[in-house]
């Protein structure tokens, strides 16, 4: 009921114009990549080569093994030269196995292809585990996860709305390898044994969906669902609440949905047959601080530093270099980071000094927050270190989507106010 | 080449706080014009000065308090002035008053309203009252009287509804709406009144479009005019008044003014939208109820504040995720309707409409040069109301000091044969001096042309026993 919570989104300006309608540029690896051995937040602990080995396209050469089984790809072939500790994209310093590039990009399959129209639904969870497939939205979870689980299923969402300003990669990916896409579709639906599937499209970009519509006349039970263009339609929460009307306490196979990147079942479709897992990218490279903003397709482990040179270099001294939208994504103070099985963008702005003025309790954060909180009241509760009424405020349902500082007509860095009382609220609950 | 860190998001709406109050600002000089053409079209040249030199006090008070608070306390002026919007409260004040208010008024109630009601707070965004209605309850508490002659003529429609209760039977009713040239002119804001709150169809278009804008939150006015709206014809169907009283209580006295211009203060509102939906509602009720049972004749700006001090009550009973807590924040809305329409219903029980006949008030006095000055002919008898009328004996009520005396009055041939003061209801001990026969006695055999002197030390007391007796003998002939 917006009258009693605000819209709870907005229309942000996408910025998508430039690189809509520029061509996908190939980067080619350069004599060394670097593949960072973590997924999420998790190191990947067991790592199964050794220096000097020989290594193809598709091998695997480490595994997260906590929770979650994660395999990781090599996306050259060559040589293991070691390992080196950097930052990586979440900005932590992260270990990274670098193999030295042939050139000769051989391949190799980890696991054998399987048909999925033949195998029961536990062979195609095992096939997405060992495939290594992770959700592409930016988190990097583990998909199988969803589906090893998944219990009276009516809707598989498939998420392309591609919420986040400038990033137009997803479009670009769905768009080459429709086929491989409805292939992993069908395979998601019959894992999660959901009756249909939805691709989730933002309504202003007509000519894909008209494009997708055509693609998928013959089709039953997959189609195409307009949604509006707000931030954060993506948001699995708000993606869900849009399309089936209802709102889940924890996970939404609690409303009978289970919820898939586009560029996810891309690359689960592609595993089907080629046997590999990610280990090439579709990466935007957008932002005002950029020459040639365009998509590029990369390998998982280049340094961004190629990539920008790839396009063009910087067009300003002092940037902001946002290893995804500006939205969500992080700034790293380098250009060293490598693009994971889950980047998605690189955004480069410039450095421009925002100055902050007095709260003018507009509550237009409350309005827009995403997950019906209310950051003004957080952060002024976070000031007065009042931890009873940060508790009551209900911080931890936060995802730091970003959009009250966005929104704040005062400047303030309401979400960082937000972050502060997050960690507090942590620290106490230990 | 240089990487800087800067916590997510990087990316800003294009609204800012400067361009929400720049917005506003010209909303705000819009209505002001339009106001300026409303009072030289309805009372000549003068008012229209009084206009404009009304806005200039109120500016130069307003900024100059700041500036002043700046050198004190060494603040960079152009920066604070421009992160403050003192302009905004002082151009609120001038808008709110009728244009014949004492520019020392202005300037006093100014100067109060930015250093009382919003720097001693902490400043912008700090203060818990909006500061122009706090300047404009000093204006209506301690300046009630600093008005200038001759600027303004005539009563506004709310002062005189309220004189009658805000009731009037059938025939009253009409004659009332009659002489302020119906709902078609109060829509149209060609009446006596404050300002910027007459012209109805101008404040609703540029509340649509500041709200369009994004620069005012489109919920607060609309519940609030809603409430009243519905409040009014509650309390109106329950004593036999059709559409007319809740569309004339929603076009006049203020009403879509404050809804638009000063219940929408951001500073002052509670920050959740269900919270900002029960402020609104509350002050509707508010309204409705000092309007109705209090002796003010209006009710916006006294709700505006009391619902000012209930923001922080209000912000805690909608605390919480908006999501997961939507039963509690439905109920709390429900409750608080509830409230409204039950405490409304109560008040309309309780009323009475007023058996007085309705006197035109509106008429311009013309000083009738056949007559002296200071002759009974030239006394103002807009506060007297004709109780009743028989063979020439009437009886009268006539705004005093704080109450209204009551006369009753024979003439016979354009002459006082009888004067007698029926009831007293000012202030025992100074003004029942006119009680007196010394006082009463004068009356006897006066004429319209007749001068008759007031009593020392009882001036209020004295003058609505002259209006009383104008009335009658106007009246009579």
């Amino acid at each position: 009921m917006s009258l009693l919570t605000g819209p709870m989104r907005k229309h942000v300006n996408g910025h998508k114009e430039l690189t809509d309608h520029v061509d996908v540029k190939k980067i080619d690896a350069g004599n060394l990549v670097y593949i960072p051995l973590v997924n999420g937040n998790a190191v990947a602990g067991e790592v199964l080569v050794n220096e000097g080995d020989k290594v193809k396209v598709g091998t695997v050469v480490a595994r997260r093994k906590d929770n979650f089984i994660v395999p990781l790809f090599s996306s050259v072939s060559g040589t293991v030269k070691g390992k080196e500790t950097f930052m990586h994209a979440g900005l932590k310093p992260v270990e990274h196995l670098v193999i030295e590039n042939d050139g000769l990009y051989e391949t190799e399959q980890a696991f054998e292809p399987i048909d999925y129209t033949t195998a029961t639904r536990e062979e195609l969870c095992d096939y997405m585990m060992n495939a290594g497939i992770v959700g592409c939205g930016g988190a990097g979870f583990p998909s199988y996860v969803k589906y090893k689980f998944a219990k009276d299923v009516k809707l598989l969402i498939i998420n392309a709305v591609e919420c986040e300003p400038y990033i137009t990669a997803d479009y670009k990916y769905v768009s080459e390898y429709k086929e491989d896409m409805l292939r992993g579709v069908k395979a998601m639906l019959k894992m999660c044994e959901a009756p249909e599937a939805v691709i989730c499209i933002k309504e202003t970009k007509k000519a894909f969906i008209e494009e997708m519509n055509q693609f998928l006349k013959d089709e039953k039970n997959v189609n195409v669902k307009e949604v509006p263009d707000v931030y954060p339609m993506g948001w699995e929460r708000t993606l869900v609440y849009e399309v089936t009307k209802k709102r889940y306490d924890r996970l939404p196979g609690e409303v009978g949905v289970v919820v898939n990147n586009a560029t996810t079942a891309i690359a689960f479709g592609q595993a089907l047959v080629t046997g590999r897992g990610i280990t090439e990218k579709f990466v935007t490279v957008s932002g005002d601080a950029i020459k040639e903003p365009c998509t590029v397709r990369v390998p998982v482990g280049v340094r961004t530093c190629d990539i920008i040179a790839a396009c063009g270099g910087y067009t300003k001294e002092d940037v902001l270099l946002i290893a995804g939208g500006p939205m969500m994504g992080r700034t790293i103070p380098n250009d060293q980071f490598v693009i994971t099985p889950y980047s998605n963008a690189l955004t480069v702005l410039e450095n421009v000094p925002v100055k902050e003025v007095a709260c003018l309790r507009c509550g237009r954060c409350s309005d827009h927050c995403p997950a019906g909180l209310q950051p003004v009241r957080i952060n002024n509760a976070e000031k007065a270190k009042n931890m009873e009424l940060i508790e009551k405020l209900n911080v931890m349902d936060c995802i730091e989507c970003g959009m009250c500082t966005y929104i704040c007509p005062s400047k303030i860095a309401v979400t960082e106010g937000v972050r502060r009382a997050k960690r507090a609220m942590a620290l106490k609950k230990k | 080449m240089k990487f800087t860190f800067k916590p997510s998001p990087n990316y800003r709406n294009e609204q800012s706080t400067s361009s929400i109050m720049m917005e506003l600002t010209i909303g705000l000089l819009v209505i002001f014009a339009a106001g300026c053409l409303i009072n030289l079209k309805i009372n000549g040249t003068t008012a229209l000065l009084h206009c404009i030199f009304a806005l200039l006090v109120c500016l130069i008070a307003t900024v100059g308090t700041e500036i002043i608070w700046c050198v004190v306390l060494k603040k960079d002026v152009v920066e604070h002035l421009f992160s403050s919007y003192p302009w905004v409260t002082g151009i609120i004040i001038a808008l709110t008053v009728r244009p014949n208010v004492s520019y020392f008024a202005l300037a006093v109630a100014s100067v109060m309203a930015i250093y009382f009601g919003k720097l001693v707070f902490g400043g912008f965004g700090q203060n818990i009252f909006n500061p122009a209605g706090v300047g404009r309850a000093i204006i209506a508490i301690s300046f009630g009287s600093a008005v200038v002659a001759d600027v303004v003529s005539g009563a506004t429609p709310t002062s005189t509804i309220s004189s009658y209760g805000w009731l009037m039977n059938g025939a009253n009713a009409s004659a009332f709406l009659n002489d302020f040239g119906g709902l078609t002119n109060m829509a149209l804001g060609l009446y006596q009144g404050a300002i910027g709150e007459t012209c109805s169809v101008l404040l609703i278009v540029v509340g649509i479009v500041l709200a369009w804008r994004k620069v005012i939150d489109w919920k607060v006015p609309t519940i609030y005019v809603s409430t009243v709206f519905v409040l009014s014809l509650l309390v109106g169907l329950m004593n036999g008044q059709g559409l007319w009283y809740p569309l004339f209580s929603v076009l006049t006295g203020g009403v879509l003014f404050g809804a638009v211009f000063m219940l929408t203060d951001p500073v002052t509102n509670p920050t959740s939208s269900s919270g900002r939906v029960i402020f609104a509602m509350g002050a509707g009720l508010l309204t409705v109820l000092i309007r109705v049972k209090a002796s003010l004749p209006e009710g916006v700006l006294f709700s505006i504040l009391l619902m000012n001090m209930l923001t922080p009550a209000i912000e805690k009973w909608c605390d919480g995720n908006q999501i997961k807590n939507i039963k509690k924040l439905q109920r709390n809305v429900v409750i608080t309707a509830i409230i409204c329409l039950v405490v409304g219903a109560i008040a309309g029980f309780s009323m009475k409409a007023s058996d007085a006949n309705y006197v035109n008030v509106n008429t311009k006095i013309i000083v009738d040069a056949s007559y002296g000055e200071n002759a009974l002919a030239n006394v103002d008898t807009s506060n007297v109301k004709v109780i009743s009328e028989e063979n020439g004996t009437f009886t009268l009520a006539s705004k005093g000091f704080d109450g209204e005396n009551e006369f009753k009055i024979t003439v016979e041939n354009g002459a006082i044969t009888s004067f007698e003061v029926t009831a007293f209801n000012d202030t025992p001990g100074i003004g029942d001096a006119i009680t007196q026969e010394s006082f009463t006695s004068k009356f006897n055999g006066a004429t319209l042309g007749s001068e008759i002197d007031v009593c020392a030390g009882a001036t209020y007391s004295s003058n609505s026993a002259l209006a009383a007796a104008s009335a009658a003998l106007a009246s009579g002939n």
